[in-house]
């Protein structure tokens, strides 16, 4: 039964970018939207349209060669009309709008980050925004120093893979919570270093970027939803490939799986630097954002707390949990407390209390048990 | 204790196995080879070192001093994901299947990674056992002996040369019992040599050509389970000396 | 170089001492929760915090010293602390010990934004005790004395209350060996919520202390779960003795890093004893971190 839905769900939306592109010729016909003052506009728009739908099917090719059933290829086309939407958005939405989705990307992007190493390899980190504080000093430092906003977003995340290496050798020698107790106090260090060395931060004082050198704002939306996308795929390929399997397996039994051949040790630094490389990036690109860092907003312990919350949330290591996660939080937070930052960490301190209590799996494990009808997964379940 | 010379015939050979835990000897340096294509047998009474010594043998534990070499190469220091890839594997006695990995995936992450017919080897070793079906299921949704068996399976996804079988039938059901060691038998007639831990005696005299025994850290005795059984120091460290006077 | 004078080496070490006493009796109660429940709790700090605005309020609205405080706050976040335990603690104890260590961090970021809801993030203190002893050519600060001196005591006494008394032991019986002392027909549930309320009442305790000496704003807790981290896994987690000892030691490191260098390492030194010893010396000097 539940094949002939989502048969039905494919031929729909199959039939959408057939009727797009026979109406891309024909400016302003049948396009939904606001309106597009001047043939430029739309001549742009058009082009924008062409080339998301070649992305499109490009990456229904990639998932499809490695599709299963029937939920993925509904989450496919979910996707993919997601995609589209975040790339026509900037046409039509103001200032205010695009910054809030380019926070939504930030926050999926260092979700997906989290889940890689903490969801999917069993390692929960407290202090993962340590690489995001990195990345945006790094990425600030070269920006001044002269270097294209693009290769300093590069070299903020080359920065912090580079500290990820020798780090993660030493941290994931540590089971558990003393695994997370330490990544919490590598926050802090990476704070206190950041306030003591004043010669290279300016201290408590902080960096102020110039706007000459920053890009404009709809680069860095694209970017961030880029680095967003990026990481999605990401973790959706390792959760299909014989690492994310090697990783699943050190999550359940690190010795068991080092008895049967995966070499846990390296395994697991790749998966650490994997997530690492992320934050940097992302880091780096809201330092762009903001113009302004400082030890307290780059190591900002907020920024942790969403990440765990928000995949707990969502379901860890799954690649939609994390998206989800981030979407509902981040609405919840723009609609009840933009204006008290605190009330929304307060929100989210309770959120994290309900699920680590009642739904250990996430959102993601309530339709998974709907669908597959099995008896409920163990409340003794880890994260 | 007079030890035959570790020659090609040995696929495994240790040597003066020492290991010490904060004063404790586990294992008073161990000599023990065994010869390829048998199925040599570990037996001892309990806290003996069996364990211990499968830890070693297998790199989990590397904190013992001595000489282990596997198919003529020295893997004391290996870490165990190498040993395992040289060709020796070894199981649990109590069973470490992965909880929330499907059966398959717990087959396929044992095998080898470039192993493109990975899946097809294991859905084919499952048949032989008639789990086929369970495929799908997950690891903590099994029975125990269903457990034991997938574990035993997950061994010979790579192809060893030796496997350490750490008491397989211990909590398993007769005929799932029987199923197991029927597949012994069958691997070693292919080639495959075992080491086996069991406490089951008929089990060691029907299966095994060579049988070891270990007590308090030390080989007191080897050679065919007919002369070890009435070997006086084995009885000994089972059953305790008898004394002239007075209860033991 | 005159930081080498002896009657400045004796002042830090003297503020060090007093300062790591306070540090003890947080570090203490942590590690016991630990000892008993293998529960990390990431809110003890803001328990302290919860004292510390408590004496605050007190002292505001009804001009209450901190002293007398001290008599009300204690109780009450005993009895906090262990209803606290039976409504949230109780369903995390059995699982894996991560799954405490989150609940605890949803608890802890909880309490510090209520605090922010309420308390703005301007600074507090309770600037009762003024002034300073004159001890022959030492001048010692008097709240830094008043504080350094219940914290010990308070430390001390719950040792010996551990030691001596046949609930004290009862608690160890739980923390040596959680199953057998139920066997012995010690209602270990009980014991549990008893020796959380007894951490959070040596919380609430330290936070009046606090608010004697120092200034602090909700978010405040963070540097100090950080030292009693370095305090616990350098002493040895649930070793009581371990911590109070490794208090001390830490409140005297920090004190003459921050004379020879600056406040600021000195705060960070916390930081880097943790992360060196979790990351070098995973073992701890006596502890479980590997277990």
């Amino acid at each position: 039964m539940p094949e002939k839905l989502s048969q039905k769900l494919l031929r729909v939306l199959r039939s959408f970018p057939a009727a797009l592109s026979s109406s891309a010729g024909k400016p302003g016909a049948a396009i939904p939207g606001g309106p597009f003052g001047g043939t430029n506009v739309r001549r742009t728009f058009v082009k924008n349209l062409r080339l998301t739908l070649t992305r499109l099917t490009a990456a229904r090719d990639v998932f499809e060669t490695a599709s299963e059933g029937n939920p993925r290829s509904i989450g496919l086309w979910v996707g993919a009309v997601l995609v589209t939407f975040v790339l026509l958005a900037p046409l039509g939405i103001n200032d205010y709008h695009q910054s809030f989705l380019l926070q939504v990307f930030m926050v999926i992007a260092l979700a997906q980050a989290w889940n890689l190493i903490s969801g999917m390899t069993g390692y929960v980190s407290f202090g993962h925004a340590a690489f995001f504080g990195v990345g945006a000093y790094a990425g600030a430092l070269f920006l001044t120093w002269g270097f294209p906003w693009w290769l300093a977003v590069i070299k903020g995340a080359g920065i912090a893979a580079l500290l990820a290496v020798p780090l993660g050798f030493l941290t994931l020698r540590l089971r558990g919570p003393y695994f997370a107790i330490a990544m919490l106090g590598l926050n802090e260090v990476g704070r206190v270093v950041a306030t003591l060395w004043v010669d290279v931060t300016r201290g408590g004082t902080g960096l102020t970027l110039s706007p000459k050198l920053l890009p404009s704002l709809d680069v860095k939306y694209f970017t961030m939803f880029a680095l967003a996308l990026g990481a999605t795929l990401l973790v959706a390929w390792v959760h299909r490939s014989r690492f994310g399997l090697e990783l699943r397996a050190i999550r359940e039994d690190e010795e068991a799986a080092e008895m049967v051949g995966v070499n846990t040790t390296l395994n697991k630094v790749i998966a650490f630097v994997l997530s690492a490389v992320i934050p940097g990036a992302v880091g780096a690109v809201y330092v762009m954002y903001t113009s302004y860092i400082n030890p307290a907003s780059a190591f900002e312990h907020a920024r942790n707390i969403e990440m765990i919350v928000v995949v707990l949330f969502g379901g860890s290591g799954t690649v939609w949990g994390p998206i989800i996660g981030a979407g509902t939080v981040m609405i919840l937070r723009e609609l009840l407390w933009a204006q008290f930052p605190a009330a929304h960490l307060a929100a989210l301190g309770v959120l994290l209390l309900v699920v680590v209590l009642y739904l250990p799996g996430g959102l993601i494990s309530i339709l998974r048990d709907r669908q597959q009808k099995r008896p409920d997964a163990r409340p003794g379940e880890s994260p | 204790m007079i030890e035959p010379v570790c020659g090609p015939d040995h696929i495994l050979c240790a040597w003066g196995l020492t290991r010490e835990f904060g004063g404790v000897q586990a294992l008073r340096g161990v000599d023990l080879h065994v010869v390829r294509g048998t199925i040599t047998g570990l037996i001892g009474p309990n806290g003996s070192g069996k364990t211990t010594l499968f830890q070693v043998i297998s790199g989990m534990d590397r904190g013992a001093t001595g000489t282990i070499s596997f198919d003529r190469e020295s893997i004391l220091g290996w870490r165990p994901s190498e040993i395992y890839r040289r060709g020796l594997a070894r199981t649990f006695q109590l069973s470490r299947v992965f909880p929330e990995l499907t059966v398959l995936e717990n087959l396929v992450v044992a095998g080898h990674r470039r192993d493109r017919g990975a899946a097809e080897r294991a859905l084919g070793l499952l048949e032989r056992v008639h789990l086929r079906e369970y495929a799908a299921v997950l690891g903590k949704n099994l029975s125990y002996g269903q457990q034991k068996l997938v574990e035993f399976l997950r061994v010979l996804m790579s192809d060893p040369a030796l496997i350490l079988l750490d008491e397989p039938a211990a909590g398993v059901n007769p005929t799932l019992r029987k199923t197991l060691w029927d597949m012994v038998r069958h691997l070693n007639g292919l080639g495959t040599t075992f080491l086996v831990i069991e406490h089951n005696m008929e089990v060691i005299a029907d299966l095994c050509s060579d049988v070891y025994v270990l007590s308090d850290g030390e080989i007191i005795a080897q050679g065919d389970f007919a002369s070890i059984r009435n070997n006086e120091r084995v009885l000994e460290a089972y059953f305790g000396k008898s004394r002239k006077h007075g209860a033991a | 170089m005159e930081l080498l004078e002896p009657d400045i080496l004796l002042q830090l070490l003297i503020g060090g001492l007093l300062a790591g006493m306070l540090y003890a009796l947080l570090a203490c109660g942590l590690n016991l929760v630990f000892g008993v429940m293998r529960v990390i709790n990431l809110a003890h700090a803001e328990l302290m915090l919860v004292g510390a605005f408590g004496a605050y309020v007190l002292f505001t609205i009804f001009g209450l010293h901190p002293l007398v405080s001290l008599l009300l706050i204690v109780p009450v976040l005993f009895i906090a602390g262990y209803y606290l335990q039976s409504v949230l603690i109780e369903r995390v104890v059995e699982r894996p010990m991560l799954t405490s260590l989150l609940a605890t961090y949803g608890l802890s970021i909880i309490l510090i934004n209520v605090g922010l809801l309420l308390f703005s993030a301007d600074f507090k203190s309770v600037p009762v005790l003024q002034g300073s002893f004159l001890i022959g050519e030492l001048t010692v600060s008097k709240p830094r004395v008043t504080a350094g001196v219940i914290s010990l005591l308070l430390t001390v006494g719950v040792y010996l209350f551990l030691e001596r008394s046949h609930l004290g032991k009862a608690i160890r019986a739980v923390s040596e060996h959680a199953q057998v002392a139920a066997i012995c027909g010690i209602d270990v549930r009980k014991i549990r919520m008893l020796t959380f309320g007894m951490a959070a009442a040596m919380a609430g305790a330290a936070g009046v202390m606090l608010s004697v000496i120092y200034s602090f704003w909700p978010g405040s807790g963070i540097d100090f779960i950080q030292k009693c981290f370095a305090i616990i896994i350098i002493g040895g987690m649930g070793n009581f003795l371990g911590a109070l000892y490794g208090g001390i030691l830490l409140g005297v490191v920090e004190a003459f890093v921050g004379g020879f260098a600056s406040t600021q390492w000195a705060e960070a030194v916390a930081y880097l004893l943790l992360v060196t010893v979790l990351l070098i010396r995973p073992t701890g000097l006596k502890g479980v971190a590997r277990a």
